[in-house]
């Protein structure tokens, strides 16, 4: 069953259903096609295209089965132990005897998601936003200004006028 | 009649042609081009995978394993090289990206 790469089985499905496909979606759903223009010559090339197709396949199955039609029954090299529990036995290949390999690869994720936001991230010019360091490196000076100026009217005289006006 | 390493070996010959054909349809749609690269590296995990049952070696597992995820990565950057074609040029038919400077 599975090749007995069950492990692998299920990883596949994960990342080419959660991942791959929701990005192509993603990207599908956000530009605005036109597909007329893109599929234009495509009844055209299409028997050109079948043909060679199947071409393709005839020829590589002549040499692929000439060649492995006698491999029939794997062979047992794997232990008992490693082959009834296949992620135990790739876990230990990969962090026992590929650990480099491991760690490269997950620099390649790392810059390939570094890449995709720096490419696709772009900063908008009519947006208004907030500078926090300058509102946190502001100085009372900038934004407080006081003035010496005369007293005008006292506050009493002042509300007196205000009800004698309305009163009027 | 039993699976053989053949059998395998032929699916993802058929898979590969697949995504041959599919260049050769859509070469003027770039989405469909990455689409068609991804199913290629699939086939080529398939093979992977036949012959590391046939030959009882784990090792083809780890290299799928790498192989997927140097396809995930290609898929990311690839789709967000394709958007900002798509901005800056409004088109992503390879026909049109024929200027070195975009």
């Amino acid at each position: 069953m599975l090749l007995q790469a069950e492990f692998l089985s299920l990883a596949l499905i994960l990342v080419y259903v959660g991942a791959v496909m929701v990005l192509f979606l993603f990207v599908v759903m956000m530009l605005d096609l036109d597909l007329a223009h893109l599929r234009r010559d495509f009844k055209k090339y299409l028997p050109v295209a079948f043909l060679m197709g199947i071409v393709i396949v005839l020829e590589l199955a002549v040499v692929l089965i000439r060649s492995f039609i006698g491999t029939r029954a794997p062979v047992q090299v794997m232990s008992e132990e490693l082959a009834s529990n296949n992620t135990q036995a790739l876990g230990k290949l990969i962090f026992v005897d590929y650990v480099y390999a491991f760690e490269v690869a997950g620099v390649i994720l790392l810059v390939a998601i570094i890449a995709a936001v720096a490419l696709t991230l772009r900063h908008r010019k009519d947006s208004k936003t907030q500078n926090i360091a300058d509102q946190v490196a502001v100085k009372a000076s900038e934004r407080l200004r006081i003035v010496t100026m005369p007293s005008e009217m006292d506050a009493k005289q002042d509300a007196e006028q205000n009800r004698r006006g309305r009163q009027e | 009649m039993t699976i053989t390493l053949a059998h395998y070996l032929v699916l993802s010959a058929i898979l590969f042609a697949t995504s041959v054909v599919g260049i050769f349809l859509n070469r003027r749609n770039l989405i469909v081009l990455l689409m068609a690269i991804e199913l290629m590296l699939l086939s080529v995990n398939i093979n992977f995978l036949a012959f590391s049952h046939f030959l009882g070696d784990m090792a083809g597992q780890v290299f799928v394993f790498f192989i997927l995820t140097v396809a995930a990565a290609e898929a990311a950057i690839g789709l967000a090289i394709l958007i900002v074609l798509f901005r800056k040029l409004d088109t992503i038919n390879a026909e049109d990206l024929d200027r070195l400077k975009g």
